[in-house]
């Protein structure tokens, strides 16, 4: 009850802050004889290096701190206070940049743009999760994502979703991650960023659009858990897959099971692998023609995938500042001696010719062809993959969580009975 | 160790190794021609003031009335 108030009065804190969306102004905005205009609205200063470290270093700590609190103290509090430090300070105090979501852009970037430098807190940002993920699970989606922990926090009344709702969502951030890297890939543009729900609301200077989808997220959280960590954030792409090979994960018990079934239930998010029952083992030819088939179709699907993707690849480039004013000029040629739109304006003053400017959009279109092929026989290969996932059962005895997709919350573990090293009984409190 | 935890060793090792050599060398790789590719438009750039690259300096010149009073 006291988390519903909580939650409730952090709604209507946040909706305050943007009511100056639809505000109008009362009188018309003074226009100046000099020529003098309303400065435009501007992105936020460089951050002085100094405190680029110090973001860096609060990362740390609390990447160190969240492992130590889910592996050695399997304390669901102290996750739960680490997420409203996260929040505070990665998402209001920080406006949630740098973020290791977004980073993943700047690294394709940094890959792709030979005059591009990537910053070292941008580069730490992307690479310590991932190294944390690989030993110790993803306890930066834990409580260090201010994304992830706004989320959490209001997680209110959890439905439960079937499987293959799951899975089939589950391929979206697939999607999203081809094609932020084709767009990051090609200096198009960051559109992680551009579409992240939450920074908005982490700024407060959200536009009306952006803050009703970050409100509908926030929403949508309260029953479902975590709606944008598991169908759409592409940064988790990268940890689920690191987090599988973890070395120390968390475990629902610290001993060992005794199948009292209480966990079952307790994860939100779907992340705990129930045990299956062996069966009799199948004969060795069914084995071999099944992964015969497989093997068949993965390379059928990327090609089906490279082929849809790149048969787009003109209107996906249409995104490019670029390619999109070439296609105007192209389209009305005497536009450069009408119009007076930014664009136009900025081109003129540039100097370049038409002939440049379409040799260049040129070259973006087919730098689009080629991403295309490569990012749609990738969504083709996740596709081949997890219909092989679906072909193979492990068998298991225990209650565990999936390293893949479980977020590290700790919330199973207030649900297991078993005290570590005495295999007895918690007292469990009704 | 069996083979399982075998793959999983060799796996955490290798990506291991492909972020932190990844890391390094995208840190220290040499930084080719400056170019602002992801704000094509000067007018818009908020480094203008500041931009030694030809295009800029191309820009100001030819809007010099307008980009002082920013």
């Amino acid at each position: 009850m006291k988390k519903q108030i909580i939650v409730i009065l952090f709604l209507i804190f946040t909706s305050l802050q943007f009511t100056s969306v639809f505000a109008q102004q009362r009188f018309p905005k003074p226009e100046f004889e000099s020529g003098h205009t309303q400065p435009p609205t501007l992105k936020p200063e460089a951050r002085a290096p100094i405190l680029e470290y110090l973001d860096i270093v609060v990362l740390l700590v609390s990447l160190s701190l969240v492992t130590w609190l889910v592996l050695k103290k399997r304390s669901r509090i102290g996750v739960l206070l680490m997420s409203i430090f996260s929040i505070a300070y990665f998402g209001f105090f920080r406006e949630g940049c740098v973020c290791s979501v977004g980073s993943l852009q700047n690294i394709v970037l940094a890959i792709f743009n030979p005059g591009y430098h990537i910053p070292i807190s941008v580069l730490v940002f992307f690479a310590v999760p991932l190294l944390f993920s690989l030993f110790y699970g993803r306890t930066f989606c834990a409580a260090v994502c201010p994304l992830g922990a706004i989320q959490d926090f209001f997680l209110l009344r959890p439905v439960s979703m079937k499987a293959w709702v799951q899975s089939v969502l589950g391929v979206i951030p697939y999607i999203y991650l081809g094609l932020s890297i084709l767009y990051a890939a090609t200096s198009t543009d960051f559109v992680i960023c551009r579409y992240d729900p939450f920074i908005g609301i982490f700024r407060l200077n959200a536009t009306f659009m952006m803050f009703v989808l970050g409100g509908a997220f926030l929403l949508i959280s309260m029953f479902i858990g975590r709606p944008y960590c598991r169908f759409l954030c592409p940064y988790g792409v990268l940890l689920n897959l690191t987090s599988r090979l973890s070395k120390k994960h968390l475990t629902i018990t610290p001993a060992a099971c005794i199948q009292c079934r209480l966990c079952e239930d307790s994860c939100p998010f779907g992340a705990i692998n129930k045990p299956v029952p062996a069966k009799v083992a199948e004969d060795r030819k069914t084995i071999i023609r099944r992964y015969s088939w497989m093997i068949i179709l993965i390379p059928v699907l990327m090609f089906i995938g490279g082929w849809t993707v790149a048969s787009f690849h003109e209107t996906l480039a249409k995104v490019n500042p670029k390619v999109r004013l070439a296609s105007i000029i192209h389209e009305n040629p005497t536009i450069l001696d009408e119009d007076t739109s930014i664009d136009i304006d900025a081109f003129r003053s540039s100097g370049k010719t038409r002939a440049e400017l379409f040799t260049e959009a040129a070259d973006i279109v087919s730098d689009f062809y080629l991403g295309g092929w490569i990012s749609g026989a990738f969504l083709g290969l996740v596709f081949g993959l997890t219909l092989t996932k679906l072909t193979i059962i492990r068998y298991r005895i225990d209650y565990t969580p999936n390293k893949g997709t479980c977020f590290s919350c700790a919330r199973c573990v207030d649900y297991c009975p078993v005290v570590k090293d005495k295999i007895e009984i918690k007292t469990l409190k009704i | 160790m069996d083979r399982r935890d075998f793959i999983k060793k060799a796996g955490r090792g290798l990506i291991a190794g492909g972020i932190v050599a990844g890391g390094a060398y995208l840190l220290f790789k040499p930084v080719g021609e400056e170019r602002c590719e992801l704000d094509f438009i000067c007018k818009n750039c908020k480094q203008l003031k500041n931009c030694s690259l030809p295009e800029a300096d191309d820009f100001k010149k030819k809007n010099e009335s307008s980009t002082n009073k920013r």
